[in-house]
């Protein structure tokens, strides 16, 4: 039997297919019981990731509502909580002890380039690689360049914005890296999770512990691809 | 209806979910107030409800059920949500002159309400994927919920590198797919027919 169609699947469930495709699947689940076997199986595969992701979605909700909640509440506190704060970051930054360091280093592993990734020793020729390819190259600082005027372009790149955020922190530049992977984690996109990640491992990297442990806490209390990761680091620290 | 409702469509449809939250936060409060003056609800479960309102109003844009808004927004919020609720409560909806009901029925008969959370089949696929590691993870979220298209990719990219990513994703839904149905056999072998 030749390879199931997953593409015409999701078009039919999703009311793309013309009249005459549809009433053809239709045709073939009735007549052909391998095929109504595999429709099936893709089927669960399509409403399970719909269903995982959908309750990731609601999970981001909550989790603003909640932020938008505390935000409130610390407007009220800011004045005594800011003063609080410099006092405990500095005593933070001055005792990072080498324990985080290894920590950061056991945890971080490069993200994959999911938006191209031609095999290693491909023969594009390196003037035509894209920006995410240079840094799955580590080719950090030319990444930086290129991430930075796409998002310029195209401010509402969630790919760029997310990759640029990793490149500042695979180039040792945390303070930025946490702007852009802040702001990424807190979108609604898909890149949101991986960016609260890579968010915590920057906290980590810069020793803000407390506020490390706070996000891979909100990643261990939600379902997701890194909710392992994040209870093992939770764990160390 | 604010303008920009429709053109949020064409957004949701092509992956794009950063209005989400220009809804989210345009639509609450109003439906929160709705919700508590109507059911016999409290504030935190309306606010439940509404985010599986929200959930629900997207699904109903990526399966094609909402193609454009012939109404205003709140009233497929309020269409979509009075199932919920009523689901929730089980009671007879008390009389308001809020909204349309006449409305609200027509839209109710034309959207999908949250599928059933206990199907089996939906569950495993779940907790396969709160394991399945990197990249296929992203991959699978960016194909098939987010519905990023491989022309979106070669446009960005290049048609050459669209077909890696074509690879990509193949090799991604096998490894679920084959995760699946060993996982499926295991628990019939365990418990027998699910």
């Amino acid at each position: 039997m030749e390879e199931f169609d997953i593409e015409r699947l999701k078009d039919y469930l999703n009311n793309n297919l013309s009249k005459e495709e549809k009433a053809a699947l239709e045709k073939q689940l009735e007549s052909d019981p391998e095929f109504k076997a595999e429709f099936e199986i893709h089927k669960s595969l399509l409403d399970g990731i719909e269903y995982h992701f959908d309750k990731q979605l609601k999970q981001s909700l909550k989790v603003r509502e909640a932020k938008g909640k505390k935000r409130r509440l610390y407007q009220v506190m800011a004045a005594a909580a800011s003063f609080l704060a410099i006092a405990i970051v500095s005593y933070q930054m001055f005792n990072m002890s080498l324990s985080d360091s290894e920590i950061f280093l056991k945890y971080y592993k490069p993200y994959y380039n999911v938006v191209d990734d031609p095999q290693r020793n491909s023969s594009i020729p390196r003037g035509d690689a894209s920006f995410f390819q240079m840094y799955d190259k580590g080719e950090y600082s030319k990444a930086i360049a290129g991430l930075r005027s796409t998002l310029a372009r195209n401010p509402n790149s969630h790919e760029a914005s997310f990759y640029l955020g990793l490149s500042h922190l695979a180039a040792d530049q945390p303070d930025s890296a946490m702007v852009y992977l802040n702001m990424e984690s807190q979108q609604v996109s898909a890149f949101s999770e991986p960016a609260q990640w890579y968010l915590g491992l920057t906290y980590l990297k810069s020793g803000k512990i407390e506020m490390a442990k706070k996000v891979f806490l909100e990643i261990a209390n939600k379902s997701g691809g890194y909710r392992d990761r994040a209870e093992a680091i939770l764990e160390e620290l | 209806m604010e303008s920009s409702d429709n053109n949020i469509i064409q957004n949701i449809r092509n992956g794009d979910y950063k209005d989400v939250v220009v809804f989210y936060d345009r639509y609450k409060k109003d439906f929160v107030s709705w919700a508590v003056r109507k059911f016999p609800v409290t504030k935190d479960d309306a606010l439940d409800i509404f985010q599986d309102t929200m959930i629900a109003l997207l699904k109903n844009i990526r399966k094609g059920k909402i193609e454009k808004f012939d109404y205003s927004v709140k009233n497929y919020l309020y269409a979509i949500g009075k199932n919920l609720l009523l689901n929730k409560v089980k009671f007879e909806k008390r009389y308001d002159n809020e909204v349309d009901e006449s409305t609200i029925e027509r839209i109710a008969q034309q959207v999908l309400v949250f599928p059933d959370k206990g199907e089996h089949n939906i569950q495993l696929v779940d907790q396969l994927l709160n394991n399945l590691g990197e990249p296929c993870y992203t991959i699978l979220k960016l194909f098939y919920y987010h519905n990023y298209s491989l022309e979106s990719i070669a446009r960005e990219i290049g048609s050459k590198r669209a077909n890696v990513a074509r690879a990509q994703k193949a090799r991604c839904i096998k490894s679920l797919k084959d995760k699946f149905l060993k996982k499926f056999s295991e628990d019939r072998l365990a418990h027998g027919n699910v």
